[in-house]
């Protein structure tokens, strides 16, 4: 792959044209006038018809993050979209068409950052479009898009690679770092991606599917949408049944919208003799798809995948579903994001014993040592974190929590250290400061 | 950039199973005679330990270790005396045992590197930042929550795609490995893989002062990142810059915001030499130096543009400027995060600001307006203040110091295509309004 010189990349700069020029879109009114700025209205039109969004944008909200002169957000609100365009500093020559117009845009300027917190709620499209590579942190930034998206994001870029990225579609992506000049002699460019690692930043910043739109020049765009393809109308293989979801850092059904990295790990049966790949599987959160990262059989023959959470959900229980790209969709669990826990009125503890030989009120340390069993009274929100195993004094490390069974119990395993002192020790359960009365395991 | 055949050199970089069979990460001696014998040697750990530039006498130091693994770096660090703080994304059991072994006092917290900022810690002489860079999603954004806890220095080390090379093409644009899923050593978790010359310009781009490579080895660079410049000189024998302003470069006020991602300060002073290079610049705000991006000469000055530094609590700041060699020049003094409380705003007297008549401006190509203000708050500035003549607000490019009454001139631009006659102007700041007086707005005779 060719390396990008200082000097080629100091030779991408527009500002001695764009001041020429005085506007950056170009604009033509209802009266015939015209105005003609840096990028040619075909261009600007070319760009918009290559979109993968409806002609009739009535119903629908739109936000355009970065908007400049503002054709974009002004086009999305001729085609009966309610638009909502930021940009990081007032740009007057914005507000000037925004009057000619008499427009009803709402525009803020909002640091790109500020975005999650501005309250301004979500968006079915989000034009995304020559602000990635201005921004300091790339995959936060397309993270950032992703939740405030529900449908599809337009997510275009500065390029390194744009006319030779077919060349080394199997090298590991990467980009550039502008610490200072480097790009385009502005100090304000951060990141040049090639065409490949774009792709992959949508990826992991939580779009399901991301579809190249065009490359060329210095410049690519990608359609980044937040739902699954449609199912098959008539699948011809029975649905997978999903058996449990749970968070894939601490046992139970709890997610956090705050931590960086949240995985869902889910346990299925697949359809018989179906081939499992993470490829082939459409993992449904909130009505928001998500990917497999990857799958494993376990020893009873269903199998465990792990997905991202999708970004940015708001407080609350959702519904969890998954299908496989050639079946229609599996039972639907449920999970709590962000939901405070109720404290239970009283627990109750049932079957304690070893997790290996099933023989009530003991536990052997030979090989590793697990303790299984059945607890009532939790409230349907429960993580590990919440809830404490205390062998006499030890606190035990919990490897899973359970749903309620249809006894009204649910499972939970722990494991039990191998210096625990032979012989009985009182054995409790904690949950959210209530405790279980305790009883008797002996350690062997 | 990748070459062909990184994929496979990069999946190779995968120590799980040795981990695994040895059971620790970290190696330990305890005090009890027993060895723990972890993936990482203890040679090798002490070898790095001493490569640190740090005291040997941690006593009254905070150290923070990000990402503490097992612990060997924390417990080392308060074996040296230091008050120690130790994090991590998982509680890790590991950790746990060998601090009731050691009766160790180390503060662990399982938290998000991203939650770092929130969590109330104060701020650290040292951190470190040991093999976590390259497993973070936002590998600037890490630097610069770590940056912010530092007062005095961090050490990064990380990972990097290029450890044996690295000075073969220095002259290229620094780049880093994008890691989708398991590229990197079969692990989910590894995100991104930086060139040597990539992490020492985000390290700096993060806000770090001085930013110096102290080693590579097995894979990793080793980066020792400073807040505070180098000590002066002993003797410093050239003249000191004469500093005429220091402002926002995006308000031109004196107001600065932690919020904005990329908050830069704009120095204008005069001096004798010439040419003016980054390099020769040493700016602080309180002790923190921050390195200059550019200077350009603009009219009988020189302008240079400055990170703001990372981590400035709210309040008032001391910033000043020196060369390598010299003296620091007069020093000016910044808000940061600081809301500008207005009493009551009072107006005297508004002036032509070229004839000096009362209660009127004249006005050619433009007309400058003259007043002078009481209630202003002590953090008003060119941004926060607005001045309305009738509907329009003015720019304001200037706001004094307060005389002996307490009040501040303000200056203000009014633009030519004002219609002449007489209109109702007022001051505001943050919500407050002064009363109102009549300005005429006259039109300049062609004639003057």
């Amino acid at each position: 792959m060719q390396k990008t010189t200082r000097e080629a990349a100091r030779g991408l700069d527009f500002s001695q044209d764009l001041l020429a020029k005085g506007w950056y879109h170009s604009f033509e009114f209802s009266d015939g006038t015209v105005i003609d700025g840096y990028m040619p209205l075909a261009v600007q039109k070319e760009r918009y018809s290559r979109y993968p969004i409806p002609d009739d944008l009535s119903g629908k909200r739109v936000l355009d993050i970065g908007a400049w002169d503002g054709w974009f957000s002004f086009e999305a609100e001729r085609h009966g979209a309610q638009t909502i365009a930021i940009d990081c500093v007032e740009i007057p020559t914005f507000l000037q068409i925004h009057r000619r117009l008499g427009s009803k845009v709402d525009y803020r300027v909002l640091d790109f950052y500020e975005l999650p917190a501005a309250g301004l709620g979500k968006f079915d499209v989000v034009f995304f479009l020559g602000v990635l590579y201005h921004l300091r942190h790339p995959l936060l930034a397309l993270e950032i898009v992703c939740g405030l998206t529900t449908d599809v994001a337009i997510v275009e870029s500065f390029v390194i690679d744009g006319e030779t990225w077919q060349e080394h579609q199997n090298a590991i992506p990467t980009l550039e770092f502008y610490e200072t000049f480097e790009l385009g002699n502005q100090y304000d460019n951060w990141s040049g991606l090639t065409v490949a690692c774009m792709l992959a930043m949508c990826r992991a910043a939580g779009f399901v599917r991301v579809e190249l739109m065009y490359a060329g020049g210095t410049y690519a765009g990608a359609a980044c949408y937040r739902k699954w393809e449609p199912p098959p109308t008539q699948p011809a293989v029975a649905p997978p049944e999903l058996l449990f979801v749970s968070n894939g850092r601490i046992p139970g059904n709890c997610f956090s919208a705050g931590k960086s990295e949240e995985y869902l790990q889910c346990v299925f049966k697949a359809p018989i003799d179906h081939e499992v790949v993470p490829q082939v599987l459409r993992l449904e959160v909130a009505g928001f798809g998500t990917r497999a990262i990857y799958t494993q059989q376990r020893e009873d023959g269903s199998w465990a995948a792990s997905f991202r959470l999708p970004p940015a959900l708001d407080p609350g229980w959702y519904p969890v579903r998954l299908r496989f790209a050639d079946t229609g969709f599996s039972n639907e669990l449920r999970i709590a994001v962000d939901v405070p826990v109720k404290r239970p009125d009283r627990i109750a503890v049932k079957d304690a014993g070893d997790g290996k030989s099933w023989n009530r009120g003991e536990v052997s340390l030979a090989g590793e040592g697990f303790l299984s069993f059945w607890v009532s009274g939790l409230p349907e929100n429960r993580s590990a974190l919440d809830t404490r195993v205390l062998l006499g004094a030890i606190p035990l490390q919990i490897t899973w929590l359970g749903p309620d069974e249809s006894s009204g119990y649910c499972q939970i395993n722990a494991k039990v250290p191998p210096d625990v002192a032979k012989g009985p020790h009182d054995f409790q359960i904690r949950f959210a400061g209530v405790r279980s009365e305790s009883q008797v395991v002996r350690v062997l | 950039m990748s070459s062909p055949g990184a994929i496979e050199r990069r999946r190779r970089i995968d120590f799980s199973k040795e981990l695994a069979a040895k059971g620790w990460y970290h190696s330990f001696e305890l005090p009890d005679g027993t060895c723990i014998d972890g993936f990482m040697t203890l040679d090798q750990q002490k070898r790095r330990y001493a490569h640190f530039p740090i005291p040997d006498d941690l006593r009254g130091k905070r150290v923070l270790d990000i990402g503490a693994w097992d612990g060997w770096f924390s417990f080392e660090a308060e074996r040296h005396g230091a008050e120690v703080t130790a994090i991590d994304c998982v509680e890790m059991a590991s950790f746990l045992d060998i601090h009731a072994r050691l009766g160790s006092k180390v503060d662990y917290r399982a938290l998000d590197l991203y939650e770092l900022p929130g969590a109330g810690l104060g701020k650290f002489d040292i951190v470190f930042f040991l093999g976590v860079l390259y497993h973070v999603r936002h590998p600037l954004l890490a630097l610069e929550i770590v940056c912010a806890l530092t007062r005095d220095v961090a050490i990064v080390d990380s990972f990097v795609t290029d450890p044996d090379d690295w000075q073969d093409h220095a002259g290229e644009i620094p780049s880093m490995e994008f890691y989708e899923l398991d590229e990197l050593g079969n692990q989910f978790g590894n995100w991104v893989g930086p060139t040597v010359s990539c992490l020492l310009a985000m390290c700096r781009a993060a806000g770090f002062a001085r930013v110096e490579l102290l080693g590579i080895a097995d894979d990793h660079a080793v980066v020792a990142c400073y807040r505070k410049w180098e000590p002066a000189q002993a003797e410093l024998a050239g003249d000191a810059p004469e500093v005429l302003t220091i402002e926002n470069a995006r308000t031109n006020g004196i107001n600065f915001s932690t919020r904005k991602s990329e908050e830069y300060l704009t120095c204008v002073f005069r001096t004798a030499r010439d040419p003016v290079t980054p390099d020769m610049l040493r700016l602080q705000v309180d002790d923190f130096g921050a390195a200059c991006l550019f200077v350009t000469p603009q009219d009988d000055a020189w302008r240079a543009t400055f990170r703001l530094p990372p981590g400035l609590d709210p309040g008032w700041h001391t910033t000043r400027l020196r060369f390598r060699d010299s003296g620091f020049g007069r020093e000016l003094r910044i808000a940061v995060d600081l809301p500008p409380v207005p009493k009551q705003i009072q107006l005297k007297d508004a002036f032509d600001g070229v004839a000096w008549t009362k209660g009127e401006v004249k006005v050619g190509q433009r007309g400058f307006l003259s007043c002078w203000v009481g209630g202003l708050p002590e953090n008003a500035d060119r941004a926060n203040v607005r001045v309305l003549l009738g509907n329009r607000r003015l720019a304001v490019d200037y706001v004094g110091k307060a005389d002996a009454d307490g009040y501040r001139q303000v200056n203000t631009v009014v633009p030519g295509n004002v219609t002449p006659g007489e209109y109702e102007f007022r001051v505001e700041c943050a919500g407050v309004s002064s009363g109102t007086q009549t300005v005429t707005v006259r039109i300049q005779s062609s004639s003057k």
